[in-house]
């Protein structure tokens, strides 16, 4: 479903990725760990076709990010680390606004709306400006509007930064359930998140995939796994 | 075509929401309307007195094709030469606003190609374009209510002043897609929309230096001489052609130019 093929990319002098590879397949939850910079967004953007990769390919079902950047967005659902919303929207002209991006209209449109609604529990403030929203529900809704359409791959970028802990629990709770016949690929650097939530965690630092395994094939606790990776790379540095 | 439909309109419908919601366009449009109401008066009160004279001086003669034609071609003047300040500030909402929401990832990473996302931006931009053109055409408008006025020469001067609202306003929209900041769009596109209108004053120089063929290039270049038949109360079809090109030029140059950005991101 998702492959990500030896991905490099510079940024003038500096490489941010180097040779990137992991695959991913429907059911799949996938913690995307890194320390910050360690190249977790860049890769993300990647995938969304925001930048092109300098080589390497990356495929969602079947379609290269080179060459039908169109098609790949179409399966793709993205939620960036900043919720991307119009503060003078409410919640349910927002959700109408990503539905007609993702070419739902009329029935389709309402019924996908109202299946979002309830998933993401936003009945009580679907009336109200996303601006005034607080983080937790500006997140829900952003959440909401990238899982309109039932897209097969999911991409959520630090989906829980600034939450507070019952919010938290909250979007990790509706990030499982999501996960059923689809790739959800979360970017985090918290590893209670990776534990909580995945079933497989690729581990990049500087630019490289350091790690990458199925969470249950893990011998010893994924925090020691973590600082094992990333302080392989500080000896080496 | 139906879904490309569905998605043109999402952005579109967005862009003018943005635009009649947003108080600062409320704030722009009651100065643009002040400013055309301040110069309307001006030219109501120059042309009364003009007849006051001729009406109480028994020598005065009216001269020939001096009528409320000519109140409305010069509310006009005045009007593009205000727009070239005005629309910067309009096409700047664009894009800027979506750097604001960080929104403009999203946009670019959803299942819709950027020729279709920038076409709903500019044909949102048209709209509100179009409807700033009828609002302040109210004030010639209102002149048939107490005088005998040529509807077909307000109709020219009406469709030549939209044409050339949006051929400048497109070109504020391209700018707008690449730059990176909004006050940064709003400074060049009033510098470039100050040499585009005062373009054609080069042609009398050239024209007396005896460079000609220049000099009729820079008369065909210039705005505010393809205009001139539409305010005269004629409508040219080299002068409709000019335009359309002009804004088809705004358009695919956003569009390159959000590609390049894409591309070119760090």
């Amino acid at each position: 479903m998702l492959r990500v093929s030896q991905v490099s990319k510079w940024f003038n002098e500096f490489q941010a990725l180097k040779d990137v590879t992991f695959e991913a397949k429907p059911g799949d939850v996938v913690g995307f760990l890194g320390p910050n910079g360690a190249g977790k967004s860049t890769t993300l953007k990647i995938i969304t076709t925001f930048l092109p990769p300098d080589s390497g390919d990356v495929e969602v079902n079947g379609y290269s990010v080179k060459v039908n950047p169109q098609q790949v967005r179409e399966y793709i659902g993205y939620l960036p680390e900043q919720s991307p919303l119009y503060p003078d929207l409410r919640v349910i002209e927002q959700l109408e606004f990503a539905a007609g991006l993702r070419g739902l209209d009329g029935a389709r449109k309402r019924l996908a709306i109202e299946e979002v609604i309830e998933l993401c529990a936003l009945n009580d403030v679907t009336k109200k400006l996303c601006g005034v929203l607080s983080k937790g529900f500006k997140q829900r809704v952003g959440l909401a509007q990238a899982i309109l359409g039932k897209p097969e791959l999911l991409i959520l970028d630090e989906p829980t930064s600034g939450l507070d802990p019952i919010q938290i629990i909250q979007i990790r709770e509706l990030v499982k359930k999501l996960s059923e016949n689809r790739v959800i690929l979360l970017s985090t650097h918290i590893l209670q998140e990776v534990s909580a939530v995945c079933n497989k965690v690729v581990i990049i630092n500087k630019g490289t995939v350091v790690f990458s395994s199925p969470i249950k094939d893990l011998s010893i606790p994924l925090e020691e796994v973590f600082i094992k990776n990333i302080s392989k790379g500080l000896h080496e540095e | 075509m139906r879904l490309k439909l569905t998605r043109l309109t999402a952005i579109t419908v967005r862009e003018l929401i943005n635009f009649f919601v947003s108080p600062l366009a409320y704030f722009i449009l009651a100065g643009i309307t002040f400013l055309a109401l301040y110069f309307f008066i001006q030219y109501l009160a120059i042309f009364n007195q003009y007849l006051m004279q001729v009406a109480t001086s028994p020598l005065l003669e009216p001269r020939e094709g001096v009528s409320f034609n000519l109140l409305v071609q010069g509310y006009y003047k005045a009007l593009c030469l205000i727009f070239v300040f005005f629309l910067p500030a309009v096409a700047m909402k664009t894009f800027a606003d979506e750097r604001v929401n960080a929104s403009f990832e999203y946009l670019l990473t959803s299942p819709i190609t950027t020729e279709s996302m920038v076409l709903g931006k500019f044909i949102g931009l048209c709209l509100y374009l179009t409807f700033i053109v009828l609002w302040l055409s109210i004030m010639p408008l209102s002149l048939f209510i107490f005088t005998e006025l040529e509807s077909l020469v307000v109709l020219a001067n009406i469709i030549g002043f939209w044409l050339y609202t949006l051929a400048l306003g497109s070109l504020a929209f391209a700018i707008s897609a690449g730059s990176n900041s909004s006050i940064g769009a709003v400074v060049i596109s009033i510098v470039i929309l100050l040499l585009y209108y005062v373009v054609g004053y080069l042609a009398d120089t050239l024209s007396n230096q005896g460079v000609d063929w220049l000099a009729s290039l820079v008369r065909y270049i210039s705005p505010i001489d393809q205009i001139e038949t539409f305010l005269r109360g004629g409508i040219k079809l080299s002068s409709l052609v000019y335009f359309l090109t002009v804004i088809l030029f705004g358009y695919i140059l956003a569009v390159r130019l959000i590609d390049l950005k894409r591309v070119s991101r760090i």
